[in-house]
């Protein structure tokens, strides 16, 4: 322990080397930017990896193994071992077949559980909302909106919704020269839906550029406590 | 000696031979006066100069070159000079010449028309010793033979018609309009030269006396009988008298030929041959008659033969029918119900026939060589271009757009670039020139103090449900950490986060951390460490980190049944715990489901992160709160679980105003206000700029559209 924090100062120095290398892309791209951000994709690539090989094949796989011998060898590790010894075969191009199977898995298991969790966690619970919305006596329990202002929201909210919605419907019947349009009223809709969409982007954006801002703040702030520490004692 | 192959059977032949063997095609085309047709004649000037070139000298001398050989007894003298003619194959007798070699010969020769036939330079001298021998034999002179007739009369109605041919062809229009075909009888018959079965026709005066003997006269009247026309509903009346009524003087003839009688409208009176257009078959009702349409028509646009021309105009020479009387021929007026009728133009037949110097040789095959035949492939089968208008593409506009913007799309892919050149390094210098400025604006204020932005006294207005929920959290219970963000957002993150741990580890309430990033075990431990540090907080006693959760929604929804089976190994575990996983220690001895923490916070940067932890854990909280601890750029994707009237998510921190708020709350200045002067000023050079920029984009659009 004493000798991780004898290379504090050390990984403090690279640390705004690192970032001085990134904050040179203000002057455009360059070798500097580039070997920061090489650095910072191998060196997240390997941590992940031996975080990987550390926490979940090793404790999962080895360890039962090395522990009880072939006696570990029950279904809930045979069909692990299986799976791993397949998805390896995918390494290789003409043994790649088999490693669909464990890929496939995946991905079936993994979108089930999206889409299921999408209906019931978001779907359902995100309409019930919006009905009960309607409701003017309903009160917020988390802001406490009530009365004219709580209506005012949900008129708000309601517009947008179904503005936006209309906007995503890109069917529209064909008039006399081929050309599909829609209705007058479906694109007065459709247009406002679009300025809510467009609002959505915009604080979206703002968002993003206060975090980065914040971000930006927080490494001048560690940069000048470093030029204070080496100047200024 | 090279074989010819056959074009039809492709089977190779002789050289000489002429048709094949095998499928009896004929292997040299017939081209009239090419080289092929000369070489199959074997002899092409010896054996025409034999009898032809007799001929032709007889004919220009105007006299036999020699005595006519005896005839055979028993036979007549013409049939026996005959089958010696046959014999020799050397053309007709000597000291005969043909009537068309002469005429081809003596091209000063009178037109066939204009000689009569009393003069009979045409008839041959042996058949006019023929009829001489016949004559005083007592015998009436029996018919012509119709080889004679046919070598004198029938060879003259021929070569007129051999020479109108072309003329009457029209190749340009099309069939309905073309003038109709000319009678054969362009050339007047005369007297005597037809044969029996046909009347003989009326002769001029000084002609008719020359015919001998005349024959009985018998005036021709026009039949009582009504004709009956093609085109006629019901029977007409009958046609006017021919052209040749007979006059006075001249000797009677038995009535109009058989032809005149079967084609009355080529024996019309005068009056009426000169029709200036076919008139309407059924004349519309009410369909006025045009000026001049009644009566006056133009003579001279009619066609008629020579000889009816010769009857009405005797002193009239006649013209030779040349191709422009052919082609001005007035066009046919059709009633409306019979124009409506015709064909359309795109259901004309497309093959139309040309002129024969235009139509195609024929190259292969046992026709071989001919010129004008029926095509072998059928016309169906030949590709040609419909004009029926329902295969035409109904293309509008914007889908002709869409073709062309396509097309150049393809084109501009298979467009090969050249190798660009080396392009001029420009100074960046709006770019530098922005950079420094926000640079500047952000650094200032943590150097110098100014400008000086005060920290907000008033939070959000979900700061305080936020508090309040971190100070009714039991502290019996561990509250379950989970730190889901990149470590580029720690700057952020960190500072918002920070007042929170703050006032958890004040309240004492003891964290278990997890994180479904590789990377969240070290950043949970980094914050602990900042937060806990005045604190004493202890790993292993007063936190703990279940460490990285793999397998993403699933692994969540996993960890949400069954925590320990999730997370077998922890991070940092402390060395006492030997199995290396922090559920052994007695922080987590009651803690068996999600349920048992004493509430879950989730600190992220991704919307899907917190859809993820809402969709899958929130179900499986029972009554444990579910906060969020969100950055900037989250909070308006991860707000609706929030302000419903059954909220999943039950308090949000988000973005560093909140976070200073939350730490003026505490008491406790921290990260966040460490860095709000910088934030804001970096925030309002942001905002200028941006706003200068949205003006001068605006400015420009105006001015190009001016411009436009």
């Amino acid at each position: 322990m004493s000798n991780i924090a004898s290379l504090q100062p050390l990984g403090t120095l690279l640390a705004a080397l690192l970032t001085i290398m990134v904050l040179s892309y203000l002057l455009g791209d360059n070798v500097l930017f580039r070997l920061a951000v090489h650095i910072f994709v191998g060196m997240a690539a390997g941590y992940a990896g031996s975080i990987a090989v550390h926490n979940v094949l090793i404790p999962r796989l080895i360890t039962p193994v090395m522990t009880n011998g072939l006696a570990a060898f029950n279904s809930l590790l045979i069909v692990p071992w299986l799976l791993v010894l397949m998805l390896s075969l995918k390494a290789w191009r003409s043994t790649a077949g088999p490693g669909s199977l464990p890929v496939a898995l995946m991905v079936g298991v993994g979108a089930s559980l999206v889409v299921g969790g999408a209906v019931t966690g978001t779907l359902v619970p995100q309409t019930i909302a919006a009905m009960d919305s309607l409701d003017p006596r309903a009160v917020t329990p988390l802001t406490g909106e009530t009365g004219l202002e709580r209506m005012l929201n949900v008129v708000v909210l309601l517009a947008g919704t179904i503005s936006t919605l209309v906007y995503f419907q890109f069917t529209a019947r064909r008039d006399a020269t081929g050309q599909a349009t829609r209705s007058r009223l479906a694109t007065w809709v459709a247009y406002v839906g679009r300025l809510f969409i467009a609002l959505t982007f915009g604080v979206m954006y703002a968002g993003g550029l206060a975090a980065a801002m914040a971000v930006l703040a927080e490494r001048v702030q560690f940069l000048l406590s470093l030029v204070y520490s080496f100047f200024g004692g | 000696m090279a074989d010819i192959r056959c074009p039809m059977c492709s089977q190779l032949n002789p050289e000489g031979a002429e048709v094949c063997a095998f499928c009896s095609a004929r292997l040299r085309p017939l081209l009239a006066g090419g080289p092929s047709a000369d070489a199959e004649a074997g002899e092409p000037e010896s054996g025409e100069a034999d009898w032809l070139s007799r001929i032709r000298s007889e004919a220009v001398r105007g006299e036999p070159s020699g005595e006519p050989p005896p005839a055979e007894e028993g036979a007549p003298d013409w049939l026996s000079r005959l089958r010696r003619a046959e014999a020799e194959e050397e053309g007709p007798p000597v000291g005969e010449v043909p009537t068309w070699v002469s005429e081809a010969v003596e091209p000063a020769a009178p037109a066939p028309a204009e000689v009569a036939p009393a003069a009979a330079p045409d008839v041959p001298d042996w058949l006019a010793r023929v009829r001489e021998r016949k004559a005083a034999e007592g015998v009436e002179a029996p018919e012509p033979a119709p080889e004679s007739t046919d070598d004198d009369w029938l060879g003259r109605l021929r070569a007129p018609q051999e020479e109108q041919a072309p003329a009457r062809e029209a190749p340009t229009l099309p069939e309905i309009l073309r003038p109709p075909p000319e009678v054969a009888p362009a050339v007047k018959p005369t007297p005597g030269s037809l044969p029996s079965w046909l009347p003989q026709p009326p002769a001029a005066e000084e002609e008719a006396a020359d015919v001998s003997p005349p024959l009985p006269s018998t005036p021709w009247e026009p039949p009582s009988r009504p004709i009956a026309t093609p085109f006629s509903r019901g029977p007409v009346a009958p046609p006017p008298a021919p052209a040749w009524p007979p006059a006075p003087e001249t000797p009677a003839v038995s009535g109009p030929p058989d032809w005149a009688q079967a084609a009355p409208e080529l024996a019309q009176p005068a009056e009426l041959e000169g029709l200036a257009h076919v008139p309407a078959l059924l004349p519309e009702e009410g369909t006025p008659f045009l000026p001049g349409e009644s009566g006056d028509f133009d003579l001279d646009s009619v066609h008629l033969p020579e000889w009816l021309s010769e009857v009405k105009a005797p002193a009239a020479p006649s013209k030779p029918p040349t191709e422009e009387q052919g082609i001005n021929l007035a066009p046919a007026t059709l009633p409306a119900w019979l124009e409506a009728m015709r064909p359309m133009e795109t259901f004309r037949p497309v093959v139309e026939i040309q002129p024969e110097e235009e139509q195609m040789v024929e190259a292969a095959g046992p026709l071989a060589g001919l010129r004008g035949v029926l095509l072998a492939e059928p016309v169906m089968a030949m590709p040609r271009q419909t004009d029926i208008g329902s295969t035409r593409l109904d293309v509008t506009e914007r889908q002709y757009a869409h073709a062309e913007f396509l097309h150049r799309m393809v084109q501009e892919e298979e467009r090969e670039l050249p190798p660009a050149a080396a392009a001029r390094r420009r100074i960046p210098l709006t770019r530098w020139i922005l950079s420094l400025v926000l640079l500047v604006a952000v650094a200032l204020p943590m150097t110098v103090g100014l400008p000086a932005f005060a920290v907000p006294i008033l939070g959000p207005p979900d700061l305080n449900p936020f508090i309040g929920r971190i100070n009714t959290l039991p502290t019996d219970r561990p509250v379950l950490l989970v730190v889901d963000y990149e470590p580029g957002y720690s700057g952020e993150l960190e500072s918002v986060a920070g007042p929170m741990l703050d006032h958890m580890v004040a309240r004492g309430l003891r964290i278990a951390t997890v994180s479904t990033r590789p990377s969240g075990p070290p950043l949970a431990e980094r914050l602990l460490v900042r937060a806990g540090v005045d604190a004493g907080y202890q790993n292993g006693r007063d936190y703990l980190h279940l460490g990285y959760l793999p397998g993403g929604p699933a692994a969540v929804q996993l960890f949400a049944e069954n925590p320990r089976q999730a997370v077998p190994r922890g991070y940092l575990i402390p060395a006492e715990l030997t199995s290396r996983s922090g559920w052994e220690s007695p922080m987590l001895s009651g803690v068996s489901a999600l349920r048992d923490f004493g509430a879950v916070i989730l600190i992220t940067s991704g919307a899907e992160t917190a859809r993820t932890w809402i969709e899958q854990a929130s179900p499986r909280l029972g009554d444990v709160p579910l906060l969020m601890v969100l950055s900037a750029g989250v909070e308006p994707m991860v707000r609706p679980y929030y302000e419903t009237l059954n909220p999943q998510v039950d308090a949000i921190l988000a973005g560093l105003p909140a976070a200073a708020a939350y730490e003026n709350a505490n008491g406790r200045p921290g990260g966040a206000q460490s860095i709000w002067g910088g934030f804001g000023s970096g925030v309002f050079v942001a905002e200028i700029t941006l706003a200068l920029g949205a003006g001068y984009g605006l400015l420009t659009a105006l001015l190009s559209r001016r411009r436009a």
